[in-house]
C-alpha cells in the first residue's frame, strides 16, 4: 500500500471546491453541472413539446425549432448523460477499488472544466448571428457544411462539443488508470464491484472511440473554414462513418455506468451477494467489444454501407444483454427484497430499458429499418434506452448513494412520488412514439398531419409530467439536506468497500480498510468477521 | 410467394416474426421480474440464499439466445436481399432528384418530369402491381425518399447515384415525406404517391 | 481475470476478432481501419500496462491546482478561437502556455517535498 499525503492544507470556500483536485469534489461538481445542463435540454425539450402540442406553428419559428432539437439532443448526449456516467465513477471507483484518491487528479480537474467550457460554448451559439448549432447532434454533412449552416452558431457547437468529448476522454483515462494501478491489497481485477466493472468497459469504450470524433469534428471546422474535406465523392459517406464510429459506443458510454448502479442497487436492496457475477463481467467485455462494431447500423437506410455485417453484430448483442438481466434478475432471486425507491427505480430500469432494448433489435433488422428509421418509432427506442434505461439507473444509484455522498438520507415518500412520475411520465411521453412512427411521423419535424394529433397531445403531457418528476426530485434533494436524516456510514447494508468509510468520506477516503475476499467485502465481513 | 419488390409485403412478414420474438421476451422478462419481486420480498424469517452462481442454467440460456440470433439474423438476411435486389429486366424507370425543399420525379424515355415543393408538394405516379426501378441522388445535402404505405426508405445523395426496386400492391394515393434532416424546411418537403392502374398511368403520362 | 491486464488483452481480442468477421462481408478500410484501429490500440495499452513497474513507495497528491483551470480556459478559449480568429485563439494560447509552465512548478514542488 502507498502511503499519502496532502501536500497543503485544502484552500476554503469556493475556490477550495472549484480547483479541487479531490476526486469527490470534482464527481460532485460534474454531477451539478451535467444536471444544470439536464434542465436546459429539458426546458429545450418542452418548447419543443409545446410546439408538437398541435399541428401547425404556435410557439416557435421552423429556425428555432432546428435549434432547440439540436441543442435537446447535444445537450443530453454531450453534456449531460455522458458526464453525468463519467462524474459517478470520478466520485465512486476511487473508493470501491479502496484508493485515496484518483490517478491524476489535475487531469481529471482538467476534463471538468473542459466540459463546463465546451457547453457554455455551445449554448453561446444562441447569442450570435443565425442563432445556435441546427443541424442536429450528429451535424450530418453537407448539411453542416458553411453553405448549409451558415453562422458562427454551428462552428461553435463544434468547438463545444470537441472541448466536451476531450474533457470525457481525458477523464477516461484517469479512470482506466486508477482501475488498473491503485486498488488497494486483496482488490484483484476479480473482485471489483459491478458498477467499477462497467466503469471499465465505459472508459475503454470512451479511449478507443472518443478521439475518432475529436478527430472528426477538426475536420468538420476545417471544412467549413477551408472547404476540401468531406465535399468530394463518398465525402458525406465518410463524415457519417466516423462520426457513428463514436456516436455508437459514446451510448452505451451512457448505459453501462448505470446499468452498474441497477446491479449494485439490486444487491444491496435484495440482501444478496450480485448473482452471476462471472457471467456478468464477460458479458460486459462482450458487449462493450460489439458496441464498437455496430457503428454503421445507423446507416443502414443510406444504400452505402455493408447492411449484414453490421446487422449481424448489432443482433449479436441479444447475448451479452440477455446474460446482464440474468445476472440482475438472479440477484433479486431467493432474496429478501426491500422496496426502497432506489430498488424501485432499479425494476423500473430493468422494464423500461427492455424496450428500449426490444426495439433496438427490431430497427437492428435492416429490412425493417428501411421503415422505422428516421421516424418517431426510433426517437422511441432511444428514449426508452437513455430515459428508461440510463437516467432510472442513475436513479436508483442516487437514492442508494446519496447518503454515502452527504451523510444525510433522502425522503422515501418524495422518492416514491418522484418514481410514479417518472414511470407515468416515461410511457406517456415514449409509448405514443412507437405508433407515431410506426404509422409515417418522420423526426425532427415541426408539425404533422392532424391525423397525429391526440398521440402528440399525449406525448406532450407526458413531458411536463417528467418535468415534474424532476422537479420533486431537487425538492428531495433540497430538503434532505435541510432537515437531515443522519445516515451513518452503511444505512443499506451495502456490500462494497464504500460502506465501509464514513458518510461523507474523508479527504483521503479510508483511515483503514476491511479485508478484501470477493467482489462483496462488506457481506463477507458480516457474515464472516474475521 | 411474396414479390420481392413488394416492400410493403416483405416487411410486414418479417416484423410479425420479430413482433412475436419481443413480445415473448417481454412477457417473459415482465413476468420474471414481477415475480421475483413478489415473491422474494423481505418478510420475518426470510433468510436471502446464498448461492451466487447457477452455471449450467447460464449456458443453456446462453444457446437460446444464441438460437434467437440465428433465426432472427438468417430471416433478415433472405428478406434484405429480396428487398435489395434489383431485377435486370424492369422496363418502368423513375428518376428521383431531392433538393432543398422538394422533389422532382422524371420518367426517362418520356421527357416527363413533375417538379414540387414545400408549398407545393409534387405527385408522383406510378403504375400499380409492377416493378418499378429508382434512380435517386441528391442536388445538395442529404435528404430521404420514404413513403410510410410502403415500408420503405432510401437516402438521396448529392456525390453519388443509388437505385432500389418497389412494387405498389394497390391503387391509392399515399404520403410521402424527406425523411433525413435537411434544413428550415425539413418538415414540409412531402410528396404524395399516387398508384393507379397501368392504362391510367399512362393516360396521365400522355397529358403532361 | 487476476491480472489487471488480463480484461484489456481479451477485448483487444474481441475487438480483433469482429475485425477479422468484417472480412467475410467487405474490405472497405474505412471499417477495418477503425475498429481494426481500436483493437491496436488496446492490445497496446495492455501492452504497456505490462510491461509498466509498480508505483513508487510513497504518493502525495495535491489538494487544489489553479494552474489546471487556466489550462482549462486557455485551452477553451484556443479552441474557440479557431473559427473566430486569432485576436481570440492567441490569448487562448498564451493562457494555456501560463497555465501548463503553473502546472510544471506545481509539479516539481510536489516532487521536491515527496
Amino acid at each position: 500500500m502507498t502511503t499519502v499525503a496532502l501536500e497543503r492544507p485544502r484552500p476554503a470556500g469556493l475556490i477550495g471546491w472549484l480547483a479541487s483536485t479531490d476526486h469527490k469534489r470534482i464527481g460532485l461538481l460534474q454531477i451539478g453541472a451535467s444536471i444544470g445542463f439536464f434542465v436546459a435540454s429539458g426546458i429545450a425539450a418542452l418548447l419543443l413539446r409545446s410546439e408538437l402540442a398541435a399541428p401547425g406553428m404556435q410557439v416557435v419559428s421552423r429556425q428555432s425549432y432546428n435549434e432547440l432539437f439540436t441543442i435537446h439532443g447535444s445537450g443530453m448526449v454531450y453534456l449531460t448523460v455522458t458526464p453525468l456516467a463519467l462524474a459517478a465513477g470520478i466520485y465512486l471507483v476511487p473508493l470501491q477499488v479502496g484508493a485515496a484518491e484518483i490517478a491524476w487528479p489535475r487531469l481529471t480537474l482538467l476534463g471538468f472544466w473542459l466540459f463546463v467550457a465546451g457547453g457554455v460554448v455551445m449554448y453561446l451559439g444562441f447569442a450570435v448571428d443565425h442563432g445556435a448549432a441546427k443541424a442536429g447532434w450528429f451535424a450530418t454533412y453537407p448539411l453542416s457544411n458553411a453553405a448549409n449552416t451558415t453562422g458562427k452558431g454551428e462552428d461553435m457547437w463544434i468547438c463545444g462539443v470537441f472541448l466536451a468529448v476531450l474533457g470525457s476522454t481525458i477523464q477516461s483515462g484517469t479512470l482506466l488508470a486508477t482501475i488498473l494501478r491503485k486498488r488497494a491489497p486483496g482488490m484483484t481485477m476479480a473482485r471489483l464491484s459491478a458498477f467499477t466493472w462497467s466503469m471499465l468497459v465505459t472508459v475503454l469504450l470512451a479511449i478507443t472511440s472518443f478521439p475518432v470524433l475529436l478527430g472528426t469534428m477538426a475536420a468538420l471546422e476545417w471544412d467549413r473554414l477551408h472547404g476540401g474535406v468531406f465535399d468530394g465523392h463518398y465525402g458525406p459517406v465518410a463524415y457519417q462513418l466516423l462520426f457513428w464510429f463514436y456516436g455508437h459506443p459514446v451510448v452505451y458510454v451512457m448505459f453501462f455506468p448505470f446499468v452498474g448502479m441497477v446491479a449494485e442497487a439490486v444487491s444491496a436492496f435484495s440482501g444478496r451477494r450480485f448473482f452471476g457475477y462471472k457471467g456478468f463481467t464477460l458479458s460486459m467485455l462482450l458487449f462493450a467489444a460489439l458496441s464498437m462494431s455496430v457503428w454503421a447500423h445507423h446507416m443502414f437506410a443510406t444504400g452505402r454501407v455493408n447492411n449484414e455485417y453490421f446487422s449481424l453484430t448489432s443482433t449479436m448483442l441479444i447475448v451479452p444483454a440477455g446474460l446482464e438481466y440474468f445476472a440482475i434478475i438472479g440477484t433479486m432471486v431467493g432474496g429478501a427484497i426491500v422496496f426502497s425507491t432506489a430498488m424501485l427505480f432499479a425494476i423500473g430500469f430493468l422494464l423500461l430499458f427492455l424496450i428500449g432494448g426490444l426495439t433496438g433489435i427490431i430497427v437492428a433488422s435492416p429490412p425493417l429499418d428501411y421503415h422505422l428509421t428516421d421516424s418517431y418509432f426510433y426517437v422511441a427506442h432511444f428514449h426508452y434506452a437513455l430515459f428508461g434505461g440510463s437516467l432510472f439507473g442513475f436513479f436508483a444509484g442516487a437514492y442508494y448513494w446519496f447518503p454515502k455522498v452527504t451523510g444525510a438520507l433522502l425522503r422515501e415518500s418524495l422518492g416514491k412520488l418522484h418514481f410514479v412520475l417518472m414511470v407515468v411520465g416515461a410511457n406517456l411521453t415514449f409509448f405514443p412514439m412507437l405508433i407515431l412512427g410506426f404509422e409515417g411521423m418522420p423526426r425532427r419535424v415541426a408539425t404533422y398531419p392532424s391525423r397525429f394529433t391526440a398521440l402528440n397531445a399525449l406525448e406532450t403531457a407526458g413531458g411536463f409530467v417528467i418535468a415534474l418528476g424532476v422537479l420533486v426530485f431537487l425538492v428531495n434533494i433540497w430538503w434532505s439536506l435541510r432537515h437531515r436524516l443522519p445516515a451513518g456510514n452503511d444505512p443499506f447494508g451495502g456490500p462494497t468497500l464504500e460502506w465501509w468509510t464514513t458518510s461523507p468520506p474523508p479527504r483521503l477516503n479510508y483511515d483503514s480498510l476491511p479485508p478484501i475476499r470477493s467482489y462483496a467485502p462488506l457481506f463477507d465481513l458480516r457474515k464472516d468477521p474475521p | 410467394m411474396l414479390l420481392a419488390s413488394d416492400t410493403r409485403a416483405q416487411f410486414t412478414s418479417l416484423f410479425s416474426l420479430y413482433q412475436w420474438v419481443m413480445v415473448g421476451t417481454a412477457a417473459v422478462v415482465f413476468g420474471t421480474v414481477l415475480f421475483a419481486a413478489l415473491r422474494y420480498r423481505r418478510r420475518p424469517g426470510r433468510r436471502p440464499s446464498g448461492r451466487s452462481e447457477a452455471t449450467m442454467v447460464e449456458l443453456a440460456y446462453v444457446l437460446i439466445l444464441v438460437g434467437v440470433v440465428a433465426l432472427l439474423v438468417t430471416r433478415t438476411f433472405t428478406t434484405e436481399n429480396r428487398v435489395d435486389a434489383i431485377a435486370s429486366n424492369v422496363k418502368q424507370h423513375v428518376e428521383v432528384t431531392a433538393f432543398k425543399w422538394g422533389w422532382r420525379f422524371a420518367y426517362p424515355g418520356t421527357g416527363v418530369s413533375v417538379v414540387g415543393d414545400n408549398r407545393r408538394p409534387p405527385s408522383l405516379h406510378l403504375p400499380v402491381g409492377e416493378p418499378v426501378v429508382f434512380a435517386e441522388r441528391s442536388l445538395d445535402v442529404v435528404h430521404s425518399f420514404w413513403v410510410p404505405a410502403l415500408r420503405f426508405k432510401r437516402d438521396a445523395w448529392p456525390d453519388d447515384t443509388v437505385e432500389f426496386e418497389l412494387t405498389v400492391d394497390r391503387p391509392g394515393v399515399y404520403a410521402g415525406h424527406c425523411a433525413e434532416f435537411c434544413g428550415l424546411h425539413h418538415t414540409d418537403m412531402n410528396f404524395v404517391v399516387v398508384a393507379e392502374t397501368r392504362d391510367r398511368f399512362e393516360r396521365w403520362l400522355r397529358a403532361q | 481475470m487476476h491480472r489487471r491486464w488480463t480484461p484489456l488483452f481479451v477485448w483487444a481480442g474481441m475487438l480483433g476478432t469482429f475485425t477479422a468477421i468484417q472480412f467475410v462481408f467487405s474490405t472497405n478500410p474505412y471499417y477495418w481501419g477503425l475498429l481494426g484501429g481500436a483493437a491496436a490500440a488496446t492490445a497496446l495499452l495492455a501492452g504497456y500496462y505490462l510491461w509498466r513497474p509498480p508505483l513508487r513507495a510513497a504518493e502525495y497528491v495535491p489538494d487544489s491546482s489553479y494552474a489546471t483551470v487556466a489550462v482549462a480556459a486557455g485551452a477553451a478559449i484556443a479552441v474557440v478561437g479557431v473559427p473566430f480568429g486569432p485576436w481570440l485563439y492567441l490569448p487562448g494560447l498564451g493562457l494555456l502556455v501560463v497555465g501548463l509552465g503553473g502546472v510544471v512548478h506545481e509539479l516539481r514542488v510536489e516532487r521536491r517535498a515527496g
